[in-house]
């Protein structure tokens, strides 16, 4: 069953996986996160739209028109250097707080 | 982080202004949607099949946009900027409501705005010397409770004594209030005896200029041993006023020697036009002269010797650091050693400092109880207007409702229509506002005019109305402020009443509008007692 994306998450998403990829389209991050979690992760493509401006507007992304290997135009965003390390920050506070959720539910258990 | 909000911040506001980012997003969304038709081609669907699955994944291309929107730019800005485009379109619809409307408010708000300029002059505006914040006015309190300007009446000797004695003031002034004299342009010999003027002047200590850090526009001041030796310093200051007036602003003016009760004295400067007096009268003083001179300017009169001779209004400025409560205490005590040795009739109980404004003490209840007995007088006339306007926008309605019913059939929030028949209203009075500031402009004027012509009447000679009715910060802030009440006031009851849940099914069924117009007719014969019963009681007023 599809899972529903955790609020907040979706910008981490987006960072890792255009650290990974390099500079990709919104349809391209989109296809992307559909192969990595093995189609368990449904993302409606419109609500990266809101992930990805935010991004830009905080300078962590920045979105340039290029073209396909098909030769389409399409916007394909980078991640900058602050986004870089807005990345392992925002990393490591995912870790922490993974590892106290996963902590917590154990010990509940 | 900081920085990383911040930055969004500025994109946020840039996309309120101008927007190549609408343009933008719409070039994004539709090459993504061809990449994604591209795709489900090549799985071999039909071009309209792959269309529409396109729209379908990318989850509808207006809601996308509006995702993108809402996360891009500030949301109630924008909607702000919707509503305020809507107001200005319905508002040029209706030019003769609105034309009616605008008139009104503007009345009301004018009346009120013009009684605080006023207030403002009178209370509110310091005195015109540099740092007015640090200037203090000392006003004793008799015995016998005797209220009056003489509260603010200082003998001679114990100004010098304070002055000697007190270790509070940077600079501690004295200045009498307005003597008439008559002035003669000395070098004219028989033929200038018919040109003497009835002038009126203040003798001030010599420091006075100084300590106020008032310059001359031309020639120099009193230096502060000016006022020692009596009858040694025949020098006077004249106002600006004065000199374009009694002397049609001769440059060479300085120098010059004119008769003053029969005394020759020299012109030595021209007070800046900017520096209106301190004085509690609304009137600049023609000249400043040395105390010294007070034998030759008030003659049969012993003011700078006579203990109990109360004819000088004392002003200090604070030393820097030195708190009100601890040079009041100060002066009261050296006033007390004063009196105590000097004063046997009516002794002063206690000296109280006062921030000065042109009116002496405005904390004066009997004052306050007159300005607010004036401010309601005034507000409601603008309640009158409001209600007029509420009455207006009622009488309207039918028309709104059409409009308003559909926006919240298609599923708009009651909070949101309101807000929008808000913004409308507060649109309507704010240029109400605006027109009303221009005629408190114009009253103020007139008002100027009508207190000069009076007072010049009453006090004789040529008057200079030394009070700046000319609107500042604060009268602009007031009236911006009572703009937007007013708006919300008489906006907030039709914008409930056309919002009511019930309305929506006017859109069903306008017959079933009966009972509500019943309400609605009570609610504005309520509208109309109030203003009958307030006219009454403004023409009553007006009757005293």
């Amino acid at each position: 069953m599809p899972i529903q994306i955790l609020q907040g998450t979706l910008d981490l998403i987006v960072l890792r996986t255009l650290a990974t990829i390099g500079p990709q389209h919104a349809y391209g991050v989109a296809t992307r996160l559909e192969q990595v979690s093995e189609d368990l992760l449904k993302v409606n493509q419109g609500t990266l739209y809101p992930a990805l401006v935010r991004l830009e507007q905080q300078g962590w992304i920045k979105g340039t028109w290029g073209k396909t290997e098909s030769n389409r135009e399409a916007k394909y965003y980078a991640i900058t250097k602050p986004g870089l390390k807005a990345l392992r920050e925002e990393t490591e506070r995912w870790r922490q707080m993974a590892g106290l959720m996963d902590k917590v539910l154990t010990e509940e258990s | 982080m900081i920085l990383a909000s911040l930055r969004r911040m500025i994109a946020k506001l840039r996309s309120l202004s101008h927007n190549p980012a609408e343009e933008e997003l719409a070039r994004e969304i539709s090459s993504h949607l061809v990449l994604l038709e591209d795709d489900f081609r090549m799985q071999g669907m039909t071009p309209e099949e792959a269309r529409r699955r396109a729209r379908q994944a990318i989850g509808g291309v207006e809601q996308t946009k509006q995702l993108h929107r809402e996360e891009r730019s500030i949301l109630w800005l924008e909607q702000t900027r919707q509503d305020l485009r809507h107001a200005f379109r319905t508002l040029a619809r209706n030019p003769g409501f609105t034309f009616t409307a605008v008139v009104t408010l503007a009345l009301g708000i004018g009346v009120n705005t013009t009684l605080f300029t006023a207030y403002d002059a009178v209370a509110l505006r310091p005195l015109p010397v540099a740092n007015p914040g640090g200037v203090v006015r000392l006003e004793r309190w008799f015995e016998s409770g005797f209220a009056g300007d003489t509260q603010y009446a200082f003998s001679w000797p114990e100004y010098v004594y304070c002055r000697d004695h007190e270790d509070s003031f940077a600079d501690l002034v004295a200045t009498s209030w307005p003597v008439h004299v008559l002035i003669a342009n000395s070098t004219g010999g028989e033929e200038a005896r018919t040109q003497w003027k009835n002038l009126q002047g203040q003798m001030v200590s010599g420091n006075y200029f100084n300590a106020f850090g008032i310059g001359t526009a031309l020639g120099r001041t009193f230096g502060p041993e000016e006022d020692r030796a009596p009858g040694a310093n025949p020098v006077i200051v004249l106002s600006h006023a004065s000199w374009q007036r009694d002397f049609q602003g001769d440059p060479q003016v300085i120098g010059k020697p004119v008769k003053i009760n029969g005394t020759d004295y020299t012109i030595i400067g021209v007070a800046p036009g900017a520096f209106t007096g301190t004085s509690l009268l609304p009137q600049v003083p023609d000249f400043w002269a040395p105390a010294s001179m007070q034998g030759q300017l008030a003659s049969g009169q012993d003011w700078l010797r006579q203990p109990t001779d109360f004819e000088f209004q004392v002003l200090g400025r604070l030393k820097p650091g030195v708190a009100l409560k601890q040079a009041e205490a100060e002066t009261n005590a050296l006033i007390h050693q004063f009196s105590n040795t000097y004063i046997a009739h009516d002794r002063t109980l206690k000296v109280t400092l006062q921030h000065t404004a042109f009116f002496g003490n405005t904390n004066d209840i009997r004052f306050k109880a007159g300005v607010a007995a004036l401010m309601l007088i005034v507000a409601m006339v603008l309640f009158v207007a409001c209600a007029n306007v509420a009455n207006m926008l009622l009488a309207r309605g039918a028309t709104r409702q059409r409009e308003i019913s559909v926006r919240l059939a298609l599923g708009a929030s009651r909070a949101r229509v309101i807000r929008q028949l808000i913004t409308e209203s507060v649109l309507l009075s704010l240029a109400g506002g605006t027109v009303g500031l221009a005629l408190s402009v114009l009253a103020a004027r007139l008002i100027r005019t009508a207190v000069t012509q009076m007072l010049t009447a009453q006090l004789g000679g040529d008057f200079a109305f030394s009070l700046n009715l000319n609107p500042d910060a604060r009268v602009l802030a007031y009236a911006l402020i009572l703009s937007v009440i007013a708006g919300i006031v008489f906006g907030l009851s039709p914008a409930l009443q056309f919002t009511k849940p019930e309305l929506a099914t006017s859109l069903k069924d306008e017959t079933t509008s009966f009972g509500r117009r019943v309400a609605r007719s009570r609610f504005r014969s309520l509208l109309v007692i109030g203003q009958v019963a307030v006219s009454v009681l403004l023409l009553a007023c007006w009757a005293f």
